[in-house]
């Protein structure tokens, strides 16, 4: 801990430690180890335990996790070695990316997860329109949708069948796209002239951030029926996305007013020498620097709202979650949590950390460009 | 002339705001005319009167006396009280690891730093209810009661949970619980007072030892005036369970244990971010008078780091309190799977318990957001006035 040792110069001391030097001479390198391993008897001590505890523990995990795990097989009892039996997870690959997607049509599935992922892309590159960008994040729920619901020349597949990290992508991607809108008219709404439009949004927002998801999706479940007439029924699926996406409108609604919050009064006044409308002004002026602003925000809560899907088991949707559980519980397989959860934590743990390291390396260029 | 435009500007306005509440209301209305019809057609009379009807459900963990001859909504006090207490203990951990990591996150170590860093990531970008099911598999994987973890023989761990050695009398526990906080508040106020009287103010000696040494001699006073009533009441293997002793089951400690690493993460990247935003002059200045490290850290830069600190950490805290729902997936009986989920479940009310439940949580949130005002308000008279 940085408080035991004695100060030297103060930015080595009070930030976390510097990355030892790529190159540089064997002095240098020992510079580095003297100050960051061993500067006092008590910090030397601790990088010893720390060692210690690492010598201990690392070779056991890949002995376990990869070095005599079983990656191959068909059943429970190909299982031989003391490490990891990962057959739960690359016997169910499919189920777990596809859910019960019918064989012949997973090809639909796999093109709307690279659209997806072309979305993270599209905003680092500079040289693109940004207009084909904004067209591209309007049109894809909509492409998504009708590649896996299918109709308009593609077979029908009925959402029962979705399940595993297909359902996790859709409810991602879709509700992040359609909460998008909404959460900028929120903003927009919170900081309105206008009394009524400004209550109803506080209202809402406020309402929504102030209960747990879980209630909310319990509310699709079990309430929103009563609301509709006899015989009107919108499937589950489609709900619990909807809650999805007024959820996270909420959310996006306060980062959005951040950025509203960041743009001087000098642009809304010279849109205002102009002769713009307030939808021009809007349109044209600010929410164009909100939105380049405020990707990294927007990003860490697309993060969230990754993490958030899974909260869909509750009401009997079978998500990645879903899946895993039904896999724990399955008589086949028993006994294999630790391996099926780790895999699910891995799962979550890539494409979230992978997302949250580009949303700051965006943070850091919107920094930059401003300086 | 001139007021023209404008007033039309004003009537357009209100137009166009009148439009949409009116909208608002119709929508409500519509929804509201669909729900009492489909109300009536299943047979379910709305209100709130089936709060006094008998539960007729058991919960397993409760702090205040239960049985399923109670009604709906002793059933909902119960799961608001373990929804507090799962908070409660998860925001105690949370703390606790977080300010771990997150010291660890800023160390100078490097090797440290790096592991923590790894911890932290890890924790966080993994999904709470990943968390929750991964530790109540770990809890139920657990050995029965007849081979228990034993701790130190006044705890043990098995699949039934952790069952602990308890006060006899559990009123008791109340009672010794005020002493403590009565106590660390007399010692802080002497504390304060004798700082007060110095010429160099705030370089006293520091304020917490006083109320650790308040917090437990008065305790052990009170206890040797009033002739020690207390006694343990320690756990006892009875073959397929504990007898004596107070059992925390495998869901409350998976929920809590969950929540604990989870929101820790969360704590640890707070406190790194508070700690880095103390300018470097502070250090440099500190240098400069010749104050050594304790000092700098705990005097200069903690006291600047906690401000900013405490509006982010109550939100998390908030968090807390909220993610506590998931009981619902591993069966702790808290507010959503006793009154949003077997409630609503025994008696169609679905509208009703899930207003219930979510009121609830907004005064949770209100509770909170006027403290922080509160305190915001403080802070500012504090630093500008």
């Amino acid at each position: 801990m940085s408080s035991s040792s004695t100060v030297s110069t103060p930015e080595q001391t009070h930030r976390p430690a510097q990355s030892p030097p790529r190159q540089g001479g064997v002095q240098r390198t020992r510079r580095w180890v003297k100050r960051h391993l061993f500067p006092t008897p008590f910090q030397s001590l601790l990088t010893l335990v720390t060692l210690a505890l690492l010598a201990w523990f690392v070779p056991r995990a890949l002995d376990w996790l990869i070095l005599s795990a079983t990656f191959s097989g068909d059943s429970q009892a190909d299982c031989l070695g003391d490490g990891a039996c990962w057959l739960p997870v690359t016997q169910r690959i499919e189920l777990f990316v596809y859910g019960f997607y019918p064989d012949t049509q997973t090809w639909r599935v796999n093109i709307a997860f690279a659209l997806s992922a072309a979305i993270f892309p599209l905003l680092y590159l500079k040289r693109i329109d940004r207009r084909w960008v904004l067209g591209y994040l309007v049109a894809l729920p909509f492409v998504m949708w009708w590649l896996l619901k299918g109709g308009a020349g593609l077979a029908e597949v009925s959402s029962t069948k979705f399940a595993g990290i297909l359902v996790t992508v859709f409810l991602g991607v879709i509700g992040m796209l359609f909460a998008l809108p909404i959460g900028i008219l929120l903003a927009l709404g919170r900081r309105s002239s206008k009394p009524a439009i400004k209550l109803l949004s506080v209202l809402y927002i406020e309402l929504v951030r102030s209960v747990p998801v879980i209630t909310l999706l319990f509310m699709a479940s079990l309430m929103i029926q009563l609301f509709f007439p006899e015989g009107f029924t919108i499937d589950i699926l489609l709900r619990v996305l909807i809650v999805l996406i007024m959820f996270t409108a909420a959310y996006m609604a306060e980062t959005i007013r951040g950025g509203l919050q960041g743009i001087p009064r000098g642009q809304y006044e010279a849109a205002k020498a102009l002769g713009f409308s307030y939808w021009k002004t809007m349109g044209l002026i600010i929410l164009p620097q909100v939105l380049r602003n405020t990707i990294p925000p927007l990003l860490t809560q697309f993060i969230g709202l990754f993490k958030e899907t899974t909260l869909v088991v509750v009401v009997g949707v079978l998500d990645i979650v879903g899946i895993a559980m039904s896999t724990t519980s399955a008589p086949e397989w028993l006994g294999l949590e630790h391996e099926v959860y780790l895999f699910l934590a891995m799962f979550f743990f890539t494409i979230c950390f992978a997302l949250s390291r580009y949303a700051r390396h965006l943070e850091k260029q919107l920094e930059k460009s401003r300086s | 002339m001139w007021n023209n435009p404008l007033q039309s500007a004003r009537v357009l306005s209100a137009l166009q705001q009148g439009g949409i509440l009116a909208l608002v209301a119709g929508a409500f209305y519509l929804l509201i005319v669909n729900a009492s019809a489909n109300l009536d057609a299943l047979g379910i009379a709305s209100g709130f009167g089936f709060l006094q009807e008998r539960a007729g459900y058991a919960i397993s963990f409760r702090l205040i006396d239960y049985t399923p001859d109670d009604s709906y909504f002793r059933a909902y006090l119960v799961g608001l009280l373990n929804t507090l207490l799962v908070s409660g203990l998860s925001i105690t951990l949370a703390t606790l690891l977080g300010v771990f990591l997150g010291v660890c996150r800023v160390s100078e170590n490097w090797l440290l730093g790096r592991i923590s860093y790894l911890a932290v990531e890890f924790l966080r970008n993994v999904p709470l209810i990943v968390h929750l099911i991964w530790w109540y598999g770990l809890m139920l994987a657990l050995p029965g009661v007849r081979q228990a973890i034993s701790l130190f023989d006044v705890g043990y761990l098995s699949n039934r949970g952790l069952t602990l050695a308890w006060a006899s009398d559990g009123a008791l526990v109340g009672w010794g619980l005020l002493c403590v906080v009565i106590g660390g508040a007399l010692g802080y106020a002497l504390m304060a007072r004798y700082r007060a009287g110095l010429a160099w103010k705030g370089f006293g000696p520091p304020v917490w030892p006083a109320m650790l040494a308040g917090a437990v001699v008065l305790p052990v006073i009170v206890y040797l005036i009033s002739g020690s009533h207390w006694q343990w009441d320690v756990p006892v293997s009875r073959g397929f369970g504990f007898s004596g002793g107070v059992n925390l089951t495998p869901e409350l400690m998976a929920l809590w244990l969950a929540l604990s690493v989870y929101s820790a993460s969360y704590i640890a990247e707070i406190v790194r971010g508070s700690i880095q935003s103390v300018p470097r002059g502070q250090y440099e200045a500190a240098h400069a008078l010749g104050f050594s490290e304790m000092p700098t850290m705990f005097r200069l830069i903690v006291p600047q780091a906690i401000y900013p600190m405490i509006p982010q950490v109550t939100s998390t805290y908030l968090n807390i309190i909220k993610n506590s729902s998931l009981g619902v997936v591993v069966g702790y009986m808290e507010l959503v799977s006793s009154t949003g989920g077997t409630t609503l479940n025994q008696t169609g009310q679905a509208i009703e318990c899930i207003a219930l439940v979510m009121a609830t949580y907004c005064v949770f949130s209100l509770v909170t957001s006027l403290l922080m005002n509160l305190y915001n308000y403080r802070v500012s008279l504090r630093t500008h006035g």
